[in-house]
Formats: C-alpha cells, structure tokens, sequence
C-alpha cells in the first residue's frame, strides 16, 4: 500500500493555479525527489500533503487514509519548510525536543531521542546554542533534526539543502539519504537542484507549472527524457533544429541548419515535420581527422572554446553549418588533446540521438529557464 | 590586510595581487572571510591593518564612490520603484553625467545584457536572472574597470547560475575588465576563473588556476573543497623514486615527490581517476565489494568497500558504469601519478578538511 497517494488534486490561488489535476503515489520507504524551476509547484505540493493547505479539487491519501480534512498535527508526517521556523527562544536541544514531548514522551525519553539526532545531523556540540548563534547550515540541520526527531514516518522536505555552501550540500545529500535508509523513512524531498536529485532520488517526479511532466529512476529520465523541458532540465543536452528529409523502415534522415543530414534510429515522424534532435554532452565524439569522409553523422567543425569543469573538461564547437554544439569528456581524456581554433569532426552515433516535435512556441521559448 | 569583529578575526594579515584584466574567483565556505575581503575592497568597510592598492593608488579611507569600483550585491538590491532603463542609468545620472552622452552607452550596456526589451519593465516582473542581470549593467555603465561581485549568483536557481555565470565571464573579457567574484560554489569558481584564491577562516590557504587547484592541490582542505576525492591515511613504507605505503593492511604507491618528514602520510585520489574492473588483479590492485550505486547522469557514482576496510569513492562516465552493480566483487587501481600525499594533519584529517 502506498504511503502517500494523491488523486487529481488542483490547488488554487486566485486565477493563479499552482497544482493542476495532479496524480502521484509514493510508496513506503521510497525517497522522491521533486524537480522542478522555481514556481512550479514543488512548495504547495508538499504543503498540500503536509495538510497545511488544502486541496480545491481531488483527494490525498496517507497510509491509506483519507486525509483532506486532517489538520496537520494528525498527519504523523514532518514537514520541513524552506525557511526552517525554528523556535527562536529556545535552545538548540530543545527545539529538537519539542515534538517528541508535545507527543507525550517523558521527559528523558524526549531528550535522549533529540540527543541523537543531534549526533546524527552533528549538531550535539552545540545543543545548548540559540538559533541565531547557529550558521545557516547548522540551522538547517537543527531544522532537519527537528523533522527527524517527531517520529513520523515521513518526512517533507522543502529545499532542506537550499541555504548550504555547494560543497557542504554535496557532502550532507548523502547523509540525508543514509539517515532515511536507517530509519525506514517515507521521504518527498523538493528541490530545483537536478544534480542533487539524481544523485539520491530512488525516483524523481519532475513538476513544471503544477503538472508531472515526467517521473522515474534517474537514468529514465535522464536516458529517455520524454520531451525539450526534461531534457534540457535534468542534465542539459545538445539541440538542433531541423525537419525529416527521409524516412524508411530503420530510421530516417533529419535535415538541420545548411544542408547538415544525421542519422536518427526514430521512424514516427512524417517527412517534412519540423523537429529538434538532441543529444547529451557527453554522448559526443570528437575526431581529430577523418579516414572515410562518406560516413555519416560526422559533422565538421571548429573549437571556439575549452572549459575545465573538474572531472570534465568541455568542448564549444561551431559546427560548419552554423549550429553550435558542446560535447564533454572526463578530464583525464581532454586535457592537453584539442587547441582553441583546431578543426575537428563531432561523431553522433544515431542511438544516441533523440527527436522531439518542434515545440509550438520555438525552441528558444521551451528551453527558457533565464 | 586584518580586520576584526570584536573577538573575531574575520581577515588574518591577508596578502593578495591581482592582475589587470583577470577575472579572479574567491572562493571558501561561508565565514572564510571572503565578504568580508571583497567589502574592504570596495570601501563599505575598512580594515583594521593593512594597506589596499587599486592601480598603484593606496585607497584606504577612499569613500566608495571614489574607487573606481562597480560592486554587485548577492540580494541584486535594485530600486523596485524604478524601471529598468532608470535603474541601470542611475549611476550617470547621479553623478550628473550628460543625458544624451549615456544614453548610447546604457543601451549598449542593455543591448549586452539582452534587456533591451525589458528597459521600460520594473524588477518585480523580472525573472531572478533578469534583475541580476540588471544589477550587473548598472555596476558597469558608470565605467568602472574594476568589477566586485558579492555571490552574484546566490540567490538564482540551480540551472539558471550555470547559464548566467558564462555570460558574467564573456561580459568582463570582452569589456577588458578586471573581475573579483565571491563564491561558495568551487564547480562556478573552477568554470570561469583565470585564478582561484580559496580561503578559510580569515586566511589565504593556497592560489592557482583552476586546473593546477583540481589536479596538483598543494594543501588538502582545496583537494577535498574543489571536489571529491578519496584521503587515505597511511604509514611510508619506503620513499625511493616511488612511495610505498600501508593504508590498513594494504599497499599503496605514489610517484609524487614528499617534501616532508614523518612517517604518517594522507593520500589522496580524486574518484575518477581510479580504475575499477572486475577481472585482472594485479599486486597493485586492492579487492573490494561495491555498495552503492549513484546514477549522476554522465557519471556513475560507487562507493566501494575494501577489503582493507577502507570505503573508496569510485566514478566513471555512465556509458562504462552499466555491468557493474551493488554486490559486485571488483578489483581497484588507484595509479600512482594521481596519488597525492600530504603530511598527516596535527588536528586530524577530519578536521583539516572540514568545511564549516
């Protein structure tokens, strides 16, 4: 039985709709992730299930119960918002404590359970602070150890990285997720950061003005992004436009800027439909020269740019025809091998390539996030 | 440069050259000192000793305005009531420049920054990149050669901040700017600088370009801040042109120099420079079982265990990483030229890498 179910939920405000006939079912002990830009959603989502809003339309289920008439408190779920709303009057530890005694434990079971999820989110040196003592990061840990502490089995989380240095985000994901492994939490973690989704998420949901535009493991929907706003959200990619040239029963002939032809292993699209192909950064190759120039899907072009991005060094190629394309490799095999200005040819291998219909507003419309 | 708050020493006798027309990252956790540096820079606060030099003027007690430095706020901090053609003309304006003379040159400045529809829009219809933007045309159009960014792009979404931190770079090297940019985040910092200074707890800990601080870091607080890597603490076994060491029972060599004494030693690796297969030991190898599995999109993530007991952090690029799965028995390499050593930390190895 699923842990948290919603049925063709609709949050308003206003004209404003921030949640549009939404359907999702999380099962127990799953850890979520959900991906979205700022604005689409991801905060009254879980404000929806937390119970601190409610629905206009649909239905929300937690342990199979229906709960749309539940005030929070009766949920059994931690909700952790965005901007903490720690007790600024009392100590660290007693912030911590607090659910765990308003749910009627004594006293010394209260503070023994805070004490360690103190020690678990490394807050237990400063138990005796006050908040405002505390850096952002340590608040949202106590933020954190406050959620962990209330025994709830399931655990809502808004952003719970958001206020952290990138370095210590990095390190503290990992420990979000053993800590909901070790105790068998139920987790919806929200968040706009696709690296940190993919790298903990046993499934991402990934939510774009109120609708699920597409959920499952982070290699679906990395692999197989279903269209131009997943693809180029969750990961980034290459896209060029073009139109079908040819079609035959293995595949089809798509045409881009001047005249370039690619190969593609798709065959549902008609002849003359405008569509953009794209593939990732790093499912590109580059070739100093060429021994056979009649293979296809080697497109000719020149180095504009270098960039070393740590464990990847990306190249910025113009291609001959006029489009521009990145492709990355691991930084072992980069470094030192192309020039700025070297001309090269960029190999596609056709499996790697994705078509998508041209999207009605342009290209440059749905790949907007700026 | 010193500057105290109260008991705390925010910048400890800090000593910095920058070069004309680099585009300079100082990058460090946050309460390393580096707001506080910029802000000494720019005038909105002065140090306590110490001696600052912009050109070969020496500016302490300069009042702000008279620096010649444009400076971009992390909260952006434009004018609400404003719209965005005033506010980016605002700098002229207040300085009494003539209208018709800076009315080419903020257009230019909006025609740059792709705002030039937006001129007439207030921020608050402005998207967080937009008014950033905005924040950026308005430092620059009163002329400064000096541009100081203050975590620039603190306040913006995870994917807008990687599309917005190119154009800032293109932005200064093409107006031939000098550039001191704030930052916590090293993937920003390594993307777009000439140089890297990384600092902690009010000091300068080491400064190089990105790729010598990623692949040769002199100190192991930037190995571990600059990205993952792997700290193993060993024993040196023998020191002849290799290095042997003991790390747990297992052995470990290294082809890079130790210039210092003492037997206990860190190595450190970073996780994609190690080899993993699941056939072929050799001597070098160590065994080991994997225990998890993290799909990053063109990396995998394992962590693997050792049978020295040690947890080793392994990446490899997606398209290597599909035979191997959680349970699988594999042999690691971890190749001597990419084995770092460092003298084992009198604090401890936690607390030398720790970023808070």
């Amino acid at each position: 039985m699923p842990s948290i179910r919603l049925v063709n939920v609709t949050k308003n405000y206003g004209s404003i709709t921030a949640i549009k006939n939404l359907s999702l079912a999380v099962s127990d002990h799953e850890y979520v992730c959900v991906l979205g830009p700022t604005g689409s959603g991801k905060t009254t989502l879980l404000k929806l299930i937390a119970g601190i809003v409610k629905p206009d339309k649909g239905e929300i289920y937690i342990d199979g119960k229906l709960v749309n008439n539940l005030p929070p408190q009766e949920r059994n779920v931690a909700y952790v918002p965005q901007h903490y709303a720690l007790f600024p009057h009392l100590r660290v530890i007693d912030n911590v404590a607090f659910g765990p005694l308003s749910r009627g434990l004594r006293k010394e079971d209260a503070y023994k359970v805070s004490m360690n999820m103190l020690e678990m989110t490394r807050l237990s040196w400063r138990a005796d602070s006050f908040p405002h003592e505390l850096s952002g990061g340590m608040q949202q840990r106590l933020a954190l150890a406050r959620g962990l502490a209330s025994g709830a089995k399931i655990l809502l989380l808004d952003e719970p990285l958001g206020a952290l240095d990138a370095r210590l985000r990095v390190e503290l994901r990992y420990k979000l997720k053993d800590l909901a492994e070790k105790n068998k939490l139920t987790v919806i973690h929200v968040t706009h950061d696709q690296e940190e989704a993919m790298s903990i998420a046993d499934r991402i949901v990934v939510l774009r003005n109120g609708e699920i535009i597409q959920e499952g493991s982070p290699s679906y929907i990395y692999n197989e992004p279903v269209n131009i706003f997943v693809a180029h959200f969750v990961g980034g990619a290459n896209f060029f436009e073009g139109f079908v040239a040819e079609r035959d029963e293995h595949g089809s002939w798509i045409q881009l800027r001047n005249g370039f032809l690619l190969r593609v292993n798709d065959v549902s699209r008609h002849v003359g439909e405008k569509v953009v192909v794209m593939v990732r950064e790093e499912k590109t190759v580059i070739l100093k020269s060429v021994k056979r120039m009649e293979e296809t899907n080697l497109l000719p072009g020149r180095i504009e740019e270098i960039r070393f991005l740590g464990d990847f060094i990306s190249h910025h190629i113009l291609l001959d025809n006029g489009d521009k394309i990145v492709s990355k490799m691991p930084t072992l095999i980069g470094i030192g091998r192309f020039r700025v200005g070297e001309r090269v040819y960029v190999r596609l291998r056709p499996e790697n390539l994705r078509i998508y219909s041209y999207p009605p507003h342009g290209l440059y419309k749905e790949l907007e996030v700026i | 440069m010193t500057k105290r708050f109260g008991n705390i020493i925010a910048l400890k006798r800090v000593n910095l050259e920058v070069k004309n027309k680099e585009y300079l990252c100082i990058l460090g956790p946050s309460g390393c000192g580096k707001t506080t540096l910029i802000k000494c820079i720019a005038g909105i606060i002065e140090p306590d000793e110490g001696e600052i030099y912009i050109g070969d003027r020496i500016v302490n007690g300069l009042p702000m305005e008279d620096r010649g430095v444009g400076y971009v706020f992390q909260e952006i901090a434009l004018f609400p009531h404003m719209s965005i053609y005033d506010n980016v003309s605002y700098g002229p304006f207040v300085k009494g420049w003539k209208i018709t003379a800076t009315r080419d040159l903020i257009e230019e400045m909006l025609n740059m920054m792709k705002l030039r529809d937006r001129a007439k829009d207030y921020p608050s219809e402005l998207s967080g990149g937009a008014r950033q933007k905005t924040a950026v045309a308005r430092a620059l159009v009163s002329g400064s050669k000096l541009l100081l960014l203050d975590e620039p792009l603190g306040s913006l979404d995870a994917k807008v901040r990687v599309l917005l931190r190119y154009e800032l770079r293109r932005l200064v090297k093409d107006l031939g700017l000098t550039a001191i940019h704030v930052t916590h985040d090293q993937e920003e910092a390594m993307s777009i600088a000439d140089r890297i200074v990384v600092m902690r707890a009010g000091e300068i800990v080491e400064v190089g370009s990105p790729l010598e601080l990623y692949m040769r870091p002199k100190k192991i607080f930037t190995a571990n801040f600059l990205g993952e890597a792997n700290f193993f603490a060993g024993e040196i076994l023998e020191r002849d042109d290799h290095v042997k060491i003991d790390v747990n029972g297992a052995v470990l060599y290294s082809s890079n120099r130790v210039d210092f004494e003492g037997r206990k030693v860190i190595a450190a690796i970073r996780p994609e420079f190690i080899i993993m297969r699941k056939d072929g030991s050799s001597k070098e190898a160590w065994r080991g079982v994997i225990e998890r599995k993290a799909f990053l999109g063109s990396l995998v993530r394992f962590e693997v265990s050792a049978d020295n007991g040690v947890l080793v952090i392994v990446k490899k690029p997606s398209s290597e990483a599909t035979k191997f799965n959680v349970g699988d028995n594999v042999n690691i390499i971890l190749p001597r030229e990419y084995l770092l050593l460092y003298p084992y930390p009198e604090e401890g190895l936690e607390k030398a890498i720790s970023i808070e």
